[in-house]
C-alpha cells in the first residue's frame, strides 16, 4: 500500500538505515571516548582527559566534513583540473590523460593569477573575468559583497533595535506582535526565496500591484540590475530582523530596572538612558551577534541563488554566488582548479577580516575569557 | 552404484543447484536514468520501461532521477571525479554530450549497437566519428504555438503576428497577445540564423558579433521596447503557465511541452484550441531558424556488466523498436527518430504541424564549445532585453566574453 | 528572572498631555473616515479603508502604528502562499490582491498527494531532520560543557577555530563532501547528508550552549559532587537539566537549518526514494514544470509544523539565545 510515495515498507526502510546509523554512533562513540579518556589519563597523564574527551566527538565531525574539504580544496587549486585535463584526475574517465604532474605550484600560480589578471599573449591586460560579463571582475564583486554586508547588516541592526526597543516598552498585545515579527525567520529559506522571486515578478507579483495600486510605476526587480540587487538585498533583511530583535529584546529584558530608576532620579534623558545604560550593557551581546551576521551575510548563498541567481547581466553577484555560478552555475566552467582558487581567496579575505574586527572590538573575549 | 559415481552426482547436484539458485537469487538490475526531461514525460518513458520488462528482463526496475540541463552536467562531472555515483543512463539533449566526452565520461555505442538501424540524426551525437548518444526522438526544437479560439488565423509573419497580438489584447485586456522566455538565448538563436548568422563562422571559429547577431538583437529589442508585443518581463514558468490557462494567445517553447498542453488536466485553457506551426518570417522574409537536435540517450563510463547489457537493450528497444518509438512519440508529443515511423497528419496533426515546423531548423552541432556560445549570449541578451546595453555592445561583448571562455 | 521590564515613563512632556493626546485622536478619526469614504468612493476598493485605518493608528498611537506595520510585512507574504495554494489551476498567475482567490479550491492540496510523492519527501527530511538535531545536541552539549568548565590548553585556538568554520564558503564545501560521500558509498542514502548536516550544525550549537553554561554557577556542580556524584553525574543530573532552555534553542536551530537546506542536498542526494522536500518543491517548478499550485500548497504544508514548532518554543527563544550574557 503506497499513498504520495509513502509506504510502510518505505519507512521501515528509512529506520534500517538510521536506527543502526545511531546504534553504531552512540556505541562507538562511547567507546572510543572511554579509549580516547584511559588514554589520556593514564598514559599521557593530562589533567584535561576530560575535557578533551568531551570535544573529541565534535571535532571529528568538523575535520571530516570541514578540514578535510578545506585541504582538498586546496589541493584542488594546486592542480590544472578543466575540460580538457579532465581524464587526469577522474578515476573512471575514458580519456587520455597528457599531464607530466597532477599537482604543482606552477598549477596554483596559473589558478590564483587567473582570479585577478586577465592576461593575453604573456601580458596582463586588466583584471580578469570571475564569469562572463566585463564587470565580473574580484574588485566589482568584493566591493558588491561589501555593499550587501554592511547594508544588511545596518538593516538588520538598525530595524531590530528599533523594535527591540518599542518592544520593550509596557505595550499591550506584545506577545501577539513578536509571534507575527519572528514569522519570517521560521520560514524556510528555500520558500522564502522561491517566493519572492515570484512575488517580484513584474507583473504578477503583489509587490508591482501594490506599487500600482498607491499610484507609482512598476518596476522590473527582477530585469533591471540596480532594482534586483535592491530586491535581493530586501528579502535578505527581512530574512534577519527576527534573530536581531529577539536577541536585542532578550538582553534588553535582564537589565535590572533599578538601573534606569536611578538614571531617572538623575533626570536622564531618554536618549542619555540608551546611550549610558542599554548600549554598554547590551555589548556582550551586540558583538558576537554583528560579527556571527556579517559572517554569514558575507557568505549568504541561497537568497541569491533562489530570487536572482546573480542574474540579470551577472549583476547581483556577491564573491561567494559568483563562486558558485563559477562552479555550478548555467556559466559553469570546469576549470575547478580555479574555482577552488577562488573559493581559498574568498575565505582568506572573511578570515582576515574578522580577525582584525575581533581583535579592535575586543568583544569576543566575552566569550572565551569566562 | 559406488560410492565414487553417488558422490559425484551429489556434487554435480549441488553446483546446478548453487547456479540455479544464483541466477534466482541475483538481484534483479535496477537500471538509474538521469532524465533532463520533464514530468509528463518521464511518466511515458518509465511505462515502457514496463512493457519492455515484462517482456524482457521481468523483474527489472528503472529509476529516472530528473535534473535539470545545468545540474544533469555538473553532477555527471561531479560524479566523474569522485568516480562513483553515475547513473546507467543518461537522457538529455545532445549539446551536453561535447562536454562529457571530453570528460571521457561516456561510453562509445558504435559497437554496442546497431547503428545502421539510425539511418539519419547521428550525426549531432558524433565526435570525431565516434556515436555518443542513440535519439529516442527527433526535434527538441521551439515552434510558434497558438491558442486558436483566441487567434484562429495562424500567423504567417512577424508583422501578422503583432496585428493579431494587438487584436487580441485590444478585445480582451487581461489576455496578453503574444509571449516568450525573453531572456533566454536558446530562444534568441532562432532569430539569429533568420538574419543569416550563425554560431560558427566559414572558418570554424566562434563569431557571435556579425551583423545578423546585431540585428537580431535589435529585433528583440524592438519587439519589447517600440511594439511592446511582449510582457515587460516574462520567463518560461511566465509563459507557460499564461499559455496553459488560456491567458496568452501565441508563444514560442519546443515540442518537449506538447504532451502537456494536450493534456486538459494541465492546460484547462487550451482544451480543443492548440496549434502548433513554424515562426512567422521576419521583416526580411525568411523565418527564424530554431536549433534541431532530439534527445539522446548515452551510457557513462562506468556501466558495465548485467548493467550494461540491460542498458544497451532496453536502449535500443526503445529507440528501434517501431511500436515503442511510435508510443513513446505520441505520448510524449515528439517527433520519432527512426523512418520506420511516420507521423500521420490524419490522426496527428499537431505531431505533423510540428514536423513541418522541424524542417525549418537547423542541426545543433554537439562540439563542447558551443558551452562558451551560450554563456556568452545570455548576459548580453539580458542587457538587451532591459535596455541597459545597445545591439552592437552586446554582440561586441558576447564576442569578447566567448573568446575567453574558449582560452 | 524577571521578565518584565520598568521602564518608567519619560519625564512629562513640555505639552499639555491631554490636548496633545486630543488633537492626535482627532487626526487619527480624520483619517479613518477618510479612508472608509475613499472605500466607499471608489466602489468598495477595501485598500483605501486599511490605509486609512493604520494612518489613524499611527497617529493615535504610533508605537502600535509602527509594530502593525512591521508585523504586515512579516506576515503578508505567508498569507500570500496560502492564497495561491487555494487558487484554481486557471488563474495562478493573476494580478489580485485578494486573500480568499475567487474559485477557491483545496485542489493543490490533493493534487500534492496524489501526484507527487509529497509524503515520502516530508517522511525523508523528517528522518533526517530528527537524527540531525538530535546528534548534534547530544555532541554539543558535552562539547560546550569542555569549553565552559576547563581552561585547557588550546582552548582559545579552538574556540575561533569554531568561529572560523562559519567562514568556509558553503559552494567551496559542496565538491569535497560529495566526493566523500560517493567515496563512502551515501549517495543514495541519508547517511551522507545526516553527517554533513550534523558537523555544519554542531559550531553555532556549541557556542550558543557554552555561553549559557557560562552563567550556570560552578558552584551547584560542586556541592553535587561533595554529595557523591561523579562530574558528569553532576553535568547530567544538574546541568542539563538546568540548560532546557538552550538545549531547546540548540535544537529548533539545528531542527530548521536541515528541514530546509537546499544546496548540499541537491548534489549528494541522487535517488528518488530519499528526496527531501526542498528538492521536490524546487522541482515543481523547476525548467519544465510551473505547478504553483502545488509548490504553494507543499509550503504551506512544510511551514506551518515548524512554525507551530517555533512559536512553541517562543518562550525559550529569548532566553535561551541571551541568558547571562548582560551582566547586571
Amino acid at each position: 500500500m503506497e499513498f504520495s510515495g509513502l509506504s510502510i515498507e518505505i519507512i521501515l526502510n528509512t529506520l534500517q538505515v538510521l536506527l543502526p546509523l545511531l546504534i553504531i554512533l552512540v556505541i562507538g562513540v562511547i567507546a572510543l571516548e572511554v579509549g580516547l579518556y584511559l588514554f589520556l589519563a593514564r598514559v599521557i597523564k593530562t589533567k584535561y582527559a576530560l575535557p578533551y574527551t568531551l570535544l573529541a566527538p565534535a571535532f571529528v565531525a568538523l575535520v571530516v566534513f570541514m578540514i578535510y574539504p578545506l585541504i582538498f580544496n586546496v589541493l584542488l587549486a594546486f592542480s590544472n583540473l578543466e575540460r580538457s585535463t579532465f581524464a587526469c584526475y577522474s578515476p573512471v574517465s575514458l580519456g587520455t590523460c597528457e599531464l607530466d604532474h597532477l599537482y604543482g605550484l606552477d598549477y596554483a600560480i596559473q589558478n590564483f593569477s587567473d582570479v585577478f589578471f586577465r592576461v593575453r599573449d604573456g601580458e596582463i591586460v586588466g583584471w580578469g573575468r570571475l564569469l562572463r560579463t566585463a564587470d565580473s571582475t574580484f574588485p566589482v564583486l568584493l566591493g558588491r559583497t561589501a555593499i550587501w554586508t554592511i547594508t544588511n547588516v545596518v538593516f538588520h541592526f538598525g530595524i531590530g533595535m528599533a523594535l527591540a526597543i518599542i518592544m520593550n516598552q509596557k505595550i499591550r498585545f506584545k506577545g501577539i506582535y513578536r509571534a507575527l515579527i519572528v514569522i519570517p525567520w521560521a520560514i524556510p529559506s528555500v520558500i522564502v526565496g522561491l517566493t519572492w522571486r515570484q512575488e517580484f515578478h513584474a507583473q504578477y507579483g503583489f509587490v508591482n500591484v501594490l506599487i500600482q495600486a498607491l499610484g507609482g510605476q512598476p518596476v522590473s526587480w527582477l530585469d533591471e540590475p540596480t532594482a534586483a540587487f535592491i530586491a535581493v538585498i530586501f528579502v535578505n533583511v527581512w530574512l534577519g530582523v527576527p534573530f536581531y530583535m529577539i536577541m536585542l529584546l532578550g538582553g534588553m529584558q535582564s537589565i535590572p530596572a533599578d538601573y534606569y530608576e536611578a538614571a531617572n532620579i538623575d533626570g536622564a534623558s531618554a536618549w542619555q538612558r540608551f546611550n549610558g545604560i542599554t548600549m554598554p550593557l547590551l555589548r556582550p551581546i551586540i558583538i558576537p551577534a554583528v560579527t556571527l551576521d556579517v559572517i554569514w551575510t558575507f557568505n549568504k548563498l541561497d537568497v541569491i541563488f533562489l530570487v536572482t541567481g546573480g542574474g540579470p547581466q551577472e549583476s547581483t553577484n556577491i564573491l561567494v554566488s559568483a563562486l558558485y555560478n563559477a562552479a555550478f552555475g548555467p556559466a559553469a566552467t570546469t576549470e575547478l582548479g580555479f574555482a577552488a582558487a577562488f573559493s581559498i581567496i574568498i575565505f582568506i579575505i572573511l578570515f582576515i577580516f574578522a580577525l582584525v574586527w575581533i581583535t579592535t572590538s575586543g568583544g569576543l573575549k566575552e566569550i572565551y575569557d569566562r | 552404484m559406488n560410492r565414487a559415481k553417488v558422490l559425484a552426482l551429489v556434487m554435480l547436484l549441488v553446483v546446478a543447484l548453487g547456479a540455479v539458485s544464483a541466477v534466482v537469487a541475483q538481484d534483479p538490475v535496477n537500471l538509474i536514468v538521469w532524465s533532463q526531461d520533464g514530468d509528463t514525460n518521464n511518466v511515458v518513458l518509465a511505462e515502457q520501461f514496463e512493457i519492455w520488462a515484462a517482456a524482457n528482463m521481468p523483474g527489472a526496475t528503472l529509476e529516472i532521477v530528473q535534473k535539470e540541463t545545468e545540474v544533469l552536467r555538473n553532477d555527471l562531472l561531479t560524479a566523474g571525479l569522485a568516480g562513483s555515483g553515475l547513473p546507467d543512463l543518461v537522457l538529455g539533449p545532445n549539446d551536453a554530450i561535447g562536454v562529457f566526452v571530453d570528460a571521457g565520461l561516456l561510453l562509445p555505442l558504435d559497437d554496442l549497437f546497431d547503428m545502421s538501424l539510425y539511418p539519419f540524426n547521428l550525426g549531432a551525437a558524433q565526435i570525431g566519428g565516434v556515436t555518443y548518444g542513440v535519439p529516442t526522438n527527433a526535434g527538441n526544437h521551439l515552434m510558434l504555438m497558438v491558442n486558436t479560439s483566441l487567434v484562429p488565423e495562424i500567423p504567417q509573419t512577424f508583422e501578422e503576428l503583432l496585428a493579431a497580438a494587438a487584436a487580441v489584447e485590444e478585445a480582451n485586456p487581461d489576455i496578453q497577445g503574444f509571449a516568450y522566455n525573453l531572456n533566454e538565448p536558446f530562444w534568441f538563436l532562432p532569430f539569429v540564423h533568420g538574419f543569416g548568422g550563425s554560431t560558427y563562422g566559414e572558418d570554424g571559429s566562434m563569431v557571435l558579433d556579425s551583423q545578423a547577431w546585431i540585428d537580431a538583437y535589435q529585433f528583440v529589442h524592438d519587439l519589447k521596447f517600440v511594439s511592446e508585443a511582449v510582457p515587460q518581463e516574462c520567463d518560461y514558468a511566465c509563459a507557460d503557465s499564461l499559455f496553459k490557462e488560456g491567458s496568452v494567445a501565441m508563444i514560442i517553447n519546443g515540442d518537449w511541452a506538447i504532451a502537456e498542453y494536450l493534456n486538459p488536466e494541465t492546460s484547462p485553457g487550451l482544451v480543443d484550441s492548440f496549434a502548433v506551426a513554424p515562426w512567422p518570417e521576419l521583416p526580411n522574409g525568411s523565418r527564424p531558424q530554431p536549433f534541431t537536435a532530439g534527445k539522446f540517450l548515452s551510457i557513462p563510463a562506468t556501466v558495465e556488466g548485467a548493467q550494461l547489457d540491460a542498458a544497451v537493450a532496453f536502449a535500443t528497444w526503445l529507440t528501434t523498436d517501431p511500436e515503442s518509438v511510435a508510443a513513446y512519440s505520441i505520448g510524449t508529443g515528439r517527433l520519432p527518430a527512426i523512418a520506420a515511423v511516420a507521423v500521420d497528419p490524419e490522426t496527428d496533426p499537431i505531431l505533423a504541424q510540428s514536423n513541418e515546423a522541424l524542417t525549418t531548423g537547423v542541426g545543433m552541432p554537439a562540439d563542447p564549445t558551443l558551452r562558451c556560445m551560450w554563456d556568452s549570449v545570455r548576459p548580453s541578451l539580458e542587457g538587451v532585453m532591459s535596455d541597459s546595453m545597445s545591439a552592437e555592445d552586446a554582440a561586441m561583448e558576447a564576442q569578447i566574453s566567448a573568446e575567453d571562455c574558449l582560452g | 528572572m524577571s521578565t518584565q521590564t520598568a521602564v518608567t515613563p519619560a519625564p512629562t512632556p513640555t505639552w499639555s498631555e491631554g490636548g496633545f493626546k486630543r488633537v492626535r485622536q482627532l487626526i487619527a478619526g480624520v483619517l479613518a473616515i477618510g479612508g472608509l469614504v475613499l472605500t466607499l468612493v471608489n466602489g468598495f476598493s477595501i485598500g483605501y479603508l486599511i490605509v486609512g485605518l493604520w494612518l489613524a493608528l499611527l497617529v493615535w498611537k504610533p508605537l502600535h502604528g509602527i509594530l502593525v506595520f512591521y508585523a504586515t510585512i512579516s506576515v503578508y507574504p505567508v498569507l500570500r502562499v496560502i492564497s495561491i495554494s487555494l487558487r484554481p489551476t486557471d488563474g495562478l498567475l493573476s494580478r489580485s490582491l485578494d486573500l480568499i482567490p475567487p474559485g477557491a479550491t483545496l485542489n493543490s492540496f490533493v493534487e500534492l498527494f496524489e501526484e507527487e510523492e509529497f509524503l515520502r519527501w516530508i517522511w525523508n527530511s523528517a528522518a533526517i531532520t530528527i537524527t540531525v538535531s538530535t546528534i548534534g545536541v547530544v555532541i554539543a552539549a558535552t562539547g560546550a560543557y569542555a569549553f565552559s568548565r576547563w581552561r585547557f590548553p588550546g582552548r582559545r585556538p579552538l574556540l575561533i577555530f569554531l568561529l572560523t568554520t562559519q567562514m568556509l564558503p558553503a559552494s567551496m564545501l559542496l565538491i569535497p563532501i560529495y566526493v566523500i560521500v560517493a567515496q563512502l558509498n551515501l549517495t543514495n542514502n541519508v547517511i551522507g547528508l545526516v553527517l554533513a548536516y550534523t558537523s555544519t550544525a554542531v559550531p553555532f550549537s556549541i557556542w550558543i550552549l557554552k555561553g549559557y553554561y557560562d552563567t550556570i554557577p560552578p558552584d551547584l556542580e560542586e556541592a553535587g559532587m561533595v554529595d557523591g556524584c561523579t562530574r558528569m553525574e553532576a553535568f547530567y543530573r544538574i546541568i542539563l537539566p538546568l540548560s532546557t532552555p538552550a538545549l531547546s534553542i540548540v535544537f529548533l536551530f539545528n531542527f530548521l537549518a536541515s528541514w530546509s537546506e537546499f544546496l548540499v542536498a541537491k548534489v549528494i542526494l541522487q535517488a528518488n526514494q530519499v528526496m527531501t522536500w526542498p528538492l521536490g518543491l524546487n522541482e515543481l517548478i523547476g525548467t519544465f514544470n510551473t505547478d504553483w499550485g502545488k509548490y504553494a500548497a507543499g509550503s504551506v504544508f512544510v511551514t506551518i509544523p515548524v512554525l507551530l514548532l517555533f512559536l512553541w518554543q517562543s518562550k525559550y527563544l529569548i532566553s535561551g539565545l541571551t541568558l547571562g550574557s548582560v551582566k547586571g
